[in-house]
């Protein structure tokens, strides 16, 4: 059966949703090592800044929608299309270090950028405050970022490409 | 030679943003102080009910606080999320925030408190009030 590439970029993009909401439940019981990081600059370069813009958006979503309005679910909104942003930047760099590099510092600016919603609720000293006492989870943030992404940046990205290879054939 | 010195640049400019970090962490984040403190805890249920404990401590921070009440009639559950220690159940009074968005807030002096249990240093005088909140 042939299928039109609309029909196959909506299934690819709610096939990435999928595995990015998967992947977080999965480690939701170790605060701050996440795949998502990664999983979001890999799909930024296989896939492209439109299809993984629009995963991230509808991510965002289904997690608000799971967990209810709050801080960080407000924030889940511009946190992620930030990286996918960085990781176009990257799109001519993307070796195993830079790419470990780019989800390490990712992870440790990670509460600042969450913090910058703070300051509409509470103020620059709250936000401050809110950004200082998450420091010590931005460094494990960091660490589990840069360890993820060197250990799988290259197996993961290798499987993506046979699969875009395959979803998406060279004719 | 020059793929190596700019690696190593990378890595540095990595470990100074860590470093960066860490020592703001210790610069701003708040101290706990040393020695006896006295503390009020209050915990204001859904009715408004206002219950009271007060005595001296050693506990650095409100949660070892809590932990040491608990058993005098207080009681709390909660579980380490990302961003701290969450209370979810004050005093047997379970707060569902996915229900209806009700969660126990912390207020220190009267002022809503900055951070979690976890993270609030005790100093001494101070009242911390958990209060239960209705978010819609």
């Amino acid at each position: 059966m042939r299928f039109s590439n609309g029909t196959r970029e909506l299934v690819l993009t709610a096939a990435m949703t999928a595995v990015l909401e998967v992947s977080k439940h999965a480690l939701d019981a170790l605060p701050n090592i996440e795949l998502i990081s990664l999983l979001v600059i890999l799909y930024t370069l296989h896939f492209g800044l439109k299809k993984t813009m629009a995963s991230v958006l509808i991510f965002s979503a289904v997690e608000m929608m799971i967990y209810g309005i709050g801080i960080w679910t407000v924030t889940y909104f511009y946190v992620w299309p930030v990286l996918v942003l960085l990781a176009n930047a990257f799109r001519n760099h993307a070796s195993r270090l830079n790419i470990s590099l780019l989800s390490a510092v990712f992870g440790l600016f990670f509460g600042l950028l969450c913090a910058l919603v703070t300051v509409l609720i509470g103020g620059i000293r709250t936000a401050f405050a809110w950004w200082i006492a998450g420091i010590p989870y931005d460094l494990v943030h960091c660490a589990g970022n840069f360890v993820i992404a060197f250990l799988l940046y290259l197996p993961l990205s290798n499987a993506l490409s046979h699969l875009t290879d395959s979803v998406f054939p060279k004719s | 030679m020059k793929d190596q010195k700019k690696i190593l640049v990378k890595i540095a400019a990595l470990a100074a943003a860590v470093l960066l970090l860490f020592v703001l962490w210790r610069v701003f984040s708040p101290k706990p102080a040393a020695g006896a403190k006295a503390y009020i805890v209050e915990v204001v249920d859904k009715e408004g009910q206002k219950k009271t404990w007060s005595g001296k401590t050693d506990a650095e921070y409100l949660k070892d606080l809590m932990e040491e009440i608990t058993g005098d009639g207080f009681s709390y559950e909660g579980y380490d999320s990302d961003y701290g220690f969450y209370i979810t159940s004050v005093d047997g009074v379970t707060a569902d925030y996915n229900t209806d968005g009700a969660y126990w807030a912390i207020f220190v002096n009267g002022e809503y408190g900055s951070y979690g249990a976890d993270q609030q240093p005790v100093t001494d005088g101070d009242t911390y009030r958990f209060e239960y909140t209705s978010g819609f």
